[in-house]
């Protein structure tokens, strides 16, 4: 398994070293992504039996109805939360959601596919164009500013599941319908992107967006969410690359057939870039599925068995109405004033990687700003920005992975309100940031040891005394000048305090400085050391 | 002339429903009857004779007038369909698809009355005009959801693969060769 993770690892910085020299700009490259996100209703899409969120480890044609197996007889029932869902996703995309969409039938014959045709919009999708902008300032793209648009957006069920083996000596599809007729949100965009950076920044931002609405778990690995890319150089037919299963497959695959197409049309070999084809992703290869001569016809008719969805327009309105924040204004809010994080931590805050179990963005966020909030009525306009986010974001998340202790459980003993109390002292330098840390620690610690139990609000002025851990205001003087002189007696010769006093290795400072603190445990200031140090040496700079 | 529509909903002994249609039409328009009671009443009106297909084949159509598809449209035709173009009767082929799509495109032009505006999506046997549904009722449809065990939709309730000749390991099976060996 180790062994898998390395080479993948490998193989992933070897493409990224490629990745500047593999894009010629005589090449003009041209890319449409085709998404199919699962959306986690509680229910099927025409059926109410359970849309199930552990589908890796589920019995299978466990969550199966009559109609998920299309027994003859069975009709379908559409599943309003569906409608809700795609209402939402279409506001946040800005698409134009149409009063009136219908469901049609796709007819192509598999085993997964047990009805014979999937139930899908074909004449009237639910919405259509909208778009998403890339930003250089957000989403770490060339350009500053890039609008990746819309065609349609499509409700439409999931197949089931094949999976293939030749174990047996008689070879056998095993069929697997619990995914069949769950409910999907198909989105195609237009042909805008120009850039691999476009199509992984697109890809990230549709992830988060589709977590952030909760109307999906956006997960590619477990297929919640899969991605089709649509492709052409220089104006030649277009190409589909199929079974992308993860973003590096995704990246590597549109590289691997850049690279393909780029060789044919040097060589003039373009006869097999003159009609569209459909190629498969092998992990290192592309290779052909199907071409124009194979193309299915669908046949595609109204279904005969589902009413339209005819909107009323409050529907619109109201769901606007109970619409989040969405994370792009999330983060410029937090990147600007008063906040003014950073755009990794504006991220920290905004994005869900769904991977961290101790804390969830949301959670996060709102601890943090309250936090903020409290912390600024405590010490008034004179509080640095800076002291919230470091300790929130960087110290406190820290300690709780360490600790294994979930955020929703240390706020019970570290309530914004209280937290506020805790950044004052360090604010005042009642306490130094390295007693900060220990103290911040140790009632994590002690509260992770009670297993979570023990809900005491922490006081900090008993623990401080308890631990010493009050800064030392008046230093001794004396005490402070052999502290001093015994760093330099043990850790410099002439060459170090002769580079040091020129000015040719000022750096030589800090260490001798570091030296200090550690002595003292971070009670006494940075600055008093600088100062003595300076003051013992005769540094005149 | 024989125009009529007609939409039957049978009652099949076993339970299940089961919609079926009949679309008859002339020149004359096209309309909705009476819906079908029972499968004598089908029976019958499937027995009068109420048109020949030669009213728009080369009774109406001359043979000349007839616009033949190109030889290499046809040839491409027969590669898809699998049917052999050695020593195939090109000539009496074309004529045949030609009456054949003079006849479809008939049919397309046939006036259908009482229906201000027809759509291709609207080509189907469920109401054109729906109630709307409001931003309440949409909340209230998703709150009311409710899984049915005799539409075996909780889950384990039943067996799905127990109605399967064969399957393994609760996997329903699938002959490879269904799957891959498809011309």
């Amino acid at each position: 398994m180790l062994r898998v993770a390395r080479c993948y690892s490998l193989a992933r910085t070897k493409v990224a070293h490629n990745y500047s020299t593999i894009f010629r700009p005589e090449y003009a490259l041209k890319c449409g992504l085709e998404i199919h996100t699962q959306l986690s209703t509680r229910n099927k899409l025409f059926s109410q039996s359970t849309n199930s969120s552990t589908p890796l480890v589920d019995v299978p044609n466990r969550h199966t109805s009559f109609y998920d197996i299309a027994l003859p007889g069975t009709q379908p029932v559409l599943n309003l939360e569906a409608i809700l869902f795609a209402m939402k996703l279409s506001l946040a995309l800005n698409s134009q959601v149409n009063s009136v969409s219908q469901f049609d039938r796709k007819h192509y014959f598999y085993g997964d596919q047990p009805q014979g045709y999937q139930v899908t919009q074909h004449y009237r999708p639910f919405a259509r164009g909208g778009k998403i902008n890339l930003s250089k300032e957000l989403d770490g793209i060339d350009e500053s500013s890039k609008d990746i648009s819309i065609v349609q957006l499509q409700i439409e069920q999931d197949t089931g599941k094949s999976h293939y083996t030749d174990a047996d000596k008689d070879v056998i599809t095993l069929v697997d319908l619990n995914r069949s007729n769950v409910p999907l949100i198909e989105l195609v965009t237009n042909p805008d992107f120009n850039d691999i950076k476009q199509v992984r920044a697109f890809i990230k931002k549709y992830q988060n967006l589709v977590r952030h609405l909760h109307i999906s778990s956006g997960d590619l690995e477990t297929g919640a969410m899969r991605v089709d890319v649509n492709l052409s150089i220089n104006g030649f037919a277009r190409v589909e690359l199929k079974n992308l299963p993860n973003t590096s497959s995704i990246i590597n695959a549109i590289k691997y057939e850049y690279q393909r197409q780029v060789e044919l049309i040097s060589r003039g070999e373009t006869s097999s870039l003159m009609e569209p084809e459909t190629r498969g992703w092998t992990g290192s290869s592309t290779v052909k599925l199907r071409s124009k001569e194979t193309t299915i016809d669908y046949r595609y008719m109204p279904d005969p068995e589902l009413p339209y969805i005819n909107l009323a327009p409050d529907v619109m309105s109201r769901v606007k109405e109970s619409m989040p924040q969405l994370p792009d204004d999330m983060m410029r809010m937090l990147m600007k004033k008063p906040y003014q994080l950073s755009l990794k931590d504006a991220k920290i805050l905004t994005y869900n990687s769904n991977q961290n179990d101790m804390y969830n963005h949301k959670v996060l966020r709102s601890y943090y700003l309250e936090t903020f909030q409290e912390f600024f009525k405590l010490v008034g306009e004179q509080g640095s920005a800076k002291l919230p986010t470091n300790w929130i974001i960087h110290e406190f998340l820290g300690d709780l992975n360490k600790l294994h202790v979930p955020l929703i459980k240390a706020q019970e003993i570290l309530p914004p309100i209280v937290f506020a109390e805790f950044l004052k002292l360090l604010h005042a330098e009642t306490i130094s940031p390295t007693s900060g840390k220990l103290l911040l620690f140790h009632i994590l610690e002690t509260f992770q040891r009670s297993n979570c139990r023990d809900r005491s609000i922490p006081d900090f002025p008993k623990l401080i005394r308890e631990f010493e851990l009050h800064a030392i205001d008046q230093v001794d003087s004396q005490e402070l000048v052999s502290l001093c002189s015994d760093i330099i007696a043990q850790h410099t010769d002439d060459t170090f305090i002769r580079n040091l006093t020129s000015g040719k290795k000022r750096t030589s400072l800090k260490f001798l400085i570091g030296q200090g603190m550690r002595r003292s445990q971070g009670r006494i200031k940075a600055s008093e050391f600088e100062k003595k140090f300076k003051e013992i040496l005769d540094i005149q700079w | 002339m024989y125009s009529r529509w007609r939409l039957c909903r049978i009652h099949i002994a076993g339970g299940f429903n089961h919609f079926g249609s009949h679309r008859l039409a002339s020149t004359e328009g096209a309309r909705i009857g009476k819906k079908f009671e029972n499968m004598n009443q089908i029976k019958d009106f499937l027995s009068e004779p109420v048109w020949s297909v030669h009213e728009y084949l080369a009774t109406n159509v001359g043979e000349e007038k007839l616009k033949l598809p190109p030889v290499e449209v046809l040839k491409k035709l027969l590669r898809l369909s699998g049917l052999p173009l050695e020593g195939a009767d090109i000539e009496g082929i074309q004529m045949r698809l030609a009456k054949q799509l003079s006849f479809i495109s008939r049919l397309h032009n046939i006036p259908v009355n009482g229906e201000e505006e027809m759509k291709e999506y609207d080509a189907r046997l469920m109401k054109r005009k729906t109630t709307r549904l409001s931003y309440e009722k949409l909340l209230e449809g998703i709150d009311h959801q409710t899984q049915d065990v005799e539409l075996g939709e909780v889950s384990g309730s039943w067996k799905a693969t127990g109605l399967a000749a064969e399957s393994k390991n609760e996997y329903f099976l699938v002959k490879e060769g269904l799957l891959k060996n498809r011309k």
